[in-house]
């Protein structure tokens, strides 16, 4: 990194997103100044089946990886499609930010965020079928992550929405 | 892995939705972000400071820092708590914010609406001159150092404001000169370059008097009769004369003719006596065919010969002055034109790092590109003028990649020039710059990417040309930059759906294994491999590839597949299943301790005598390698599910490594283990053996002699080989990095704290904080504990470690709440500010027992750091006197064979392996050279490996 970098103000990528872990313990201010100095990024929209390896083949490329949480399925205990990759140095994990965030793994396109740090039992699906609450609400056939949508009829869902 | 093979994928996730979907996502998150800004800002801004008061005023000088530094400084400058308001009354207010936003998005794009923003611009900050005359100053130096690529855009700003204001111009210079000289001071070469460059543009708006410029350059110049500087001292200051003349060259040859040949005649003497020993080294290819690759100085001196022969005319410059001719040069303008101080160039220091040497990177002629465009010559001023700012515009906003590539697609180009050859060119120079790539490698492959989005027409078949050109000229590429292209290569492949003409390759599939080309294929799957899986690789080659797809990356346990079973088979089974029972150490020392040792039957008897693992030395034992290779292979192979599983095997036996492991031999059986593990998964063994470097069951130095050890032959030309070496040195000097830095650290925490005893009664506490040490990873750390904790092997164990990093960082975040308060109203002058805090603190403990306590942790530091260098010097000798080893072997054995060793590939790659290191660590190996030239590059070793050793020794004459 050069010593001539754009204002701070201009660099986009490293900035927060609105997403808040709603069960982080602390008052926001606490989890934004967490997520401020955080070494460790949440990666999302994986495919079940990307294993911990080719996300180090790739996160590596950005820095010096300390480790890789892979999300499980609360139930099933089997990867569920997302991770936290930690690094070593801020530095890293923004390089990360910067240059991973929407490009593709696995023929997908993930999404990286700040993540305040990871504790004990983040690694599980929040959903209520073990997995993300996201895969809960999608509409798609996603063979990535395990077809339709998990919700007993998907084609009821459809209706309430409409 | 074994899941992979269920994986059901057809076209549904290729669709294009999810890309939508996406951007729609991004969208909405930016939108979301910009309305965070301002919270944000503030919050990051006191996050750094934080950070910034743990290490106390030390951070001033500690590299690693330098980034939060900067964004802190900018951060200061902009502090939106103090943040003023200007501008007209109600509504309307201009905030530095807006300011800041407005001078720096200046020309991002260029359109006709450039004029008008630039007479509002001028208008705007004429109305708040003289309220706000230092901000705007301070603004507008920010921008000509930031943003190079603008460089004229800012001259015709500031040309306009000179115009209108009478007092401008003299107070302009006066910053501008300040900061020029600051920069001078520092050495900031980059910086330095610009200012002179842009003083240089300042002649064009009549701002600057030509004759101080002329006075400048004379200057500059002075330094070719400067005697004992090295040569890459005169090289930089010729440059800037360099690359300031096609800016200020026809102003000045219509003023001072005379003087300018002058120069030139002086600048063509410097360039013809220099010494060229250098280039090779930093080639991206060993022939000058089809391109010679030129020295940059002499590239760019010919250019600017040939600038002058054309009278200096130029159209590749825009020059948004000349449009405003009436307001810049009408006679009856009331402007002053200004003198520049003298300014006086800062000594050659011997211990300063100058800009390596370059060279230029060219791959494309005019023959190259289609019909309808016209690629200016290598000499071309034109080709000079487009690469220049086609690199400034990567360097500007090489952090945001999609900034990047949209004002990249932006740059108007006059006469034909094909731009899109010109952006790929430059970035592959940049991705292959020896001796290594200014930005991280990552970042130009996602730049790509981004092009490739914005102009999926036009841009993928020119990016295509070009990696079937480089592929061609693979035999003459460097190895360093062949490793590079593999990188990026498998990256934008998967990218893209591993969609390639593997077709074209076909013919070169019966060349020698060992060529580049079918290196180049074999890695690149490798990698591929290594981005997606086994089966995908198969599915997207066609046949013939095959025998350059990679093996199945499984472990083999050799233990439990040969028949009849090996010796220590049955020790195996006992092992495996105590593994995976997760028995005690004890237990697994016990059943190690009944191994007998196959070569010497008394020492195993002695060892199964000892069975505890509270006193392993008392019988003065040291473990056998069967013990060793039976406890390593059996760990590793109950562990070989994934990285998380070895990582906890590691992990949860770091204390029987610890008991077991002794001698470097003993070291090096544990990676031999590794390897007959496993064989076929290179990423495997990398992340592997950096675990084991940095948990400190295996040293660096082993590390470097298991790799050129007699095992390892055939695998010597693989590229796997040598990112664990890379990754090997990396973390020596890391370490030895680490200890200069908390050294600096608390040398000046000691001066303060003897300056404070000196000057007030006050009891302060200079603070010496534990917990800012370990954000680099350490090798060398002393409590194994704590490397357990880095290496956490169960979720809980990882959620443990995570409390005890919260635990030590909240005691000094308390303590520097205070501070932070109390700065925030004080921010005129933070030293001053932490100070007065640190007086404050009267609970702390009296001056002279923390002084005590700071230089008793001076001496410890003191002790590891020189213990750390010996380290390195001895790594270094290691890899060196290796590769000599190696080479000399090679070369006997073609000579009793008749060989030409020069016709094999493997001297290619073992020798530029050689070179690499010397490049990559020149830092380093610079500082240990007279050792390594008078114990191993001697006389009487072969003029190839010599040769590599003056070569680098010339890079930094």
């Amino acid at each position: 990194m050069s010593d001539l970098t754009i204002p701070f103000l201009f660099q986009k990528s490293i900035a927060l997103s609105s997403y808040r872990d709603r069960r982080f313990i602390g008052s926001e201010g606490d989890q934004d100044q967490k997520l401020l100095a955080s070494t460790t990024l949440y990666i999302g929209n994986l495919s079940f089946f990307t294993t911990e390896e080719q996300i180090h083949e790739l996160f590596s490329r950005a820095g010096d990886v300390k480790r890789i949480i892979m999300g499980l399925d609360k139930i099933a205990k089997t990867p569920c499609g997302f991770c936290f990759v930690e690094y070593y140095t801020r530095l890293d994990a923004e390089q990360a930010m910067r240059y991973i965030n929407q490009t593709r793994l696995d023929d997908r396109i993930i999404r990286t965020d700040w993540d305040a740090g990871f504790v004990d039992g983040r690694q599980f699906g929040r959903g209520r079928n073990g997995g993300q609450v996201r895969d809960e609400y999608r509409k798609d056939y996603d063979p990535g992550r395990g077809g339709f949508s998990k919700r007993i009829n998907p084609a009821l869902e459809m209706e309430k929405v409409v | 892995m074994a899941t992979k093979g269920g994986r059901n994928r057809n076209g549904g996730d290729y669709s294009d939705d999810e890309d939508d979907d996406m951007n729609n996502k991004a969208q909405q998150r930016q939108r979301s972000t910009s309305r965070h800004h301002h919270h944000h800002h503030h919050h990051h801004r006191s996050d750094r400071r934080h950070i910034q008061q743990q290490n106390q005023p030390a951070q001033q000088q500690q590299p690693q820092q330098h980034q939060q530094q900067q964004q802190l400084q900018q951060q200061q400058a902009y502090d939106p708590n103090k943040r003023r308001k200007f501008g007209g009354p109600d509504g309307d207010e201009l905030t530095e914010d807006k300011l800041q936003i407005a001078l720096f998005s200046l020309g991002q794009k260029v359109d006709t609406a450039l004029e008008q923003t630039l007479r509002d611009l001028c208008t705007t900050l004429c109305n708040d001159l003289t309220k706000h005359k230092k901000v705007i100053l301070h603004l507008l130096n920010q921008c000509v150092q930031l943003t190079p690529e603008r460089v004229t855009i800012y001259s015709t700003l500031i040309g306009l404001l000179h115009a209108s204001v009478i007092t401008f111009g003299s107070d302009f210079i006066d910053t501008c000169i300040s900061a020029f000289k600051e920069a001078l001071a520092g050495y900031k070469f980059e910086t330095i370059q610009r200012y002179i460059r842009f003083l240089s543009d300042l002649v064009n708006v009549k701002l600057v008097s030509t004759s101080s410029i002329i006075k400048l350059y004379e200057t500059l110049l002075q330094t070719t009769t400067e005697t004992n500087v090295p040569q890459v001292r005169t090289d930089f200051f010729v440059a800037c004369v360099l690359i300031s003349l096609p800016y200020s060259g026809k102003i000045l040859s219509e003023k001072h003719n005379t003087e300018l040949n002058r120069l030139l005649y002086t600048i063509d003497k410097y360039v013809y006596k220099r010494s060229k020993i250098h280039v090779p080294i930093l080639q991206v290819w060993t022939s000058t065919e089809p391109h010679p690759q030129e020295e940059y100085l002499d590239c760019l001196w010919a250019q600017i010969k040939r600038l002058n022969q054309d009278e200096w005319a130029e159209s590749q410059i825009f020059r948004p002055y000349y449009t405003y001719a009436d307001t810049l040069f009408s006679d009856i303008s009331a402007s002053i034109v200004h003198d520049l101080p003298t300014i006086i160039l800062p000594p050659h220091i011997d211990a300063l790092n100058y800009p390596l040497p370059k060279i230029v990177f060219r791959m494309f002629d005019y023959t190259d590109v289609p019909e309808q465009f016209v690629l200016p010559g290598a000499h071309a001023i034109e080709r000079y003028l487009i690469e220049d700012e086609i690199s400034n515009i990567i360097h500007t906003f090489h952090t945001e990649r999609k900034d990047c590539a949209i004002q990249l697609t932006q740059i108007r180009p006059k006469n034909k020039i094909p731009l899109n050859y010109m952006i790929i060119e430059v970035i592959f120079g940049h991705l292959f710059k020896l001796p290594r790539p200014q930005h991280l490698e990552l970042f130009y492959g996602s730049l790509l990417l981004e092009l490739c989005k914005l102009q999926p027409s036009t841009l993928p078949p020119v990016l295509a040309q070009a990696v079937h050109m480089l592929f061609e000229r693979l035999n003459t590429m460097k190895t360093s930059c062949i490793e590079r292209f593999v990188k990026w290569f498998s990256y934008h492949l998967s990218n893209f759906q591993f969609t390639w003409e593997w077709q074209d390759w076909i013919n070169c599939l019966d060349e020698n294994p060992e060529s580049p080309k079918i290196k180049f294929i074999r890695e690149t799957l490798q990698r591929c491999m290594r981005l997606s899986f086994h089966q995908r690789v198969i599915d997207f080659v066609p046949e013939q590839f095959y025998k350059l797809v990679p093996n199945k990356p499984s472990p083999a346990f050799k233990f439990e597949e040969v028949d009849p079973p090996l010796f220590g088979s049955e020790y195996a089974q006992l092992l495996t299943k105590k593994l995976r029972e997760r028995s005690a150490a004890d237990d697994i020392l016990r059943i190690l301790n009944t191994v007998p040792n196959p070569t010497k039957d008394d020492q195993a008897l002695s060892s199964a005598s000892s069975s505890s693992v509270a006193n392993p030395s008392s019988t003065e034992l040291t473990y056998n390698m069967v013990q060793i290779d039976l406890f390593v292979s059996s760990l590793l192979w109950m562990g070989s599910k994934s990285f998380t599983h070895s990582f906890a095997s590691l992990a949860k036996y770091h204390q029987l490594f610890k008991v077991l492991i002794e001698t470097e031999e003993q070291q090096i059986q544990v990676l031999k283990s590794m390897y007959e593990i496993w064989p076929n998964h290179q990423q495997m063994m990398v992340v592997l053996v950096d675990k084991l470097v940095k948990t400190q069951i295996v040293e660096c130095s082993a590390v470097a002699n298991w790799i050129f050890s007699s095992e390892l032959g055939s695998e010597l030309t693989n590229f796997y080989i040598w990112e664990i070496l890379t990754s090997t040195i990396e973390k020596m000097n890391r370490q030895v990095d680490k200890y200069q830095t908390e050294l600096l650290d608390l040398r000046l925490q000691l001066n303060i704290s003897a300056a404070v005893q000196a000057s007030t009664v006050a009891p302060s506490n200079p603070d010496v904080n534990p917990s800012n040490e370990e954000a680099m990873p350490s090798i060398e750390e002393k409590n194994p504990e704590e490397n357990k904790m880095d290496e956490s092997e169960t979720p809980a164990a990882a959620a443990a470690a995570a409390v005890d990093d919260e635990e030590e960082e909240e005691k000094p975040a308390t303590s520097t709440l205070k501070r932070r308060h109390e700065s925030d109203d004080d921010d005129e002058n933070e030293q001053k500010s932490t100070e007065k805090i640190q007086s404050m603190q009267i609970s702390q403990p009296p001056m002279d027992e923390a002084t005590a306590k700071l230089h008793e942790k001076y001496e410890i530091v003191e002790e590891r750091l020189s213990h750390a260098r010996e380290q390195q010097k001895k790594l270094y000798l290691i890899v060196f006197q290796r590769f000599i080893m190696t080479l000399s072997d090679f070369l006997n054995e073609c000579e009793s064979k008749n060989v030409d060793p020069v016709s094999t590939p493997w001297l290619k790659w073992i020798i530029e392996r050689l070179q690499e290191i010397f490049i990559l660590y020149h830092e380093q190996v610079f500082q240990y050279v007279s050792t390594f030239e008078s114990l191993i590059f001697t006389s009487d070793i072969d003029f190839c490996i010599l040769e590599v050793f003056q070569q680098f020794c010339a890079l930094r004459a």
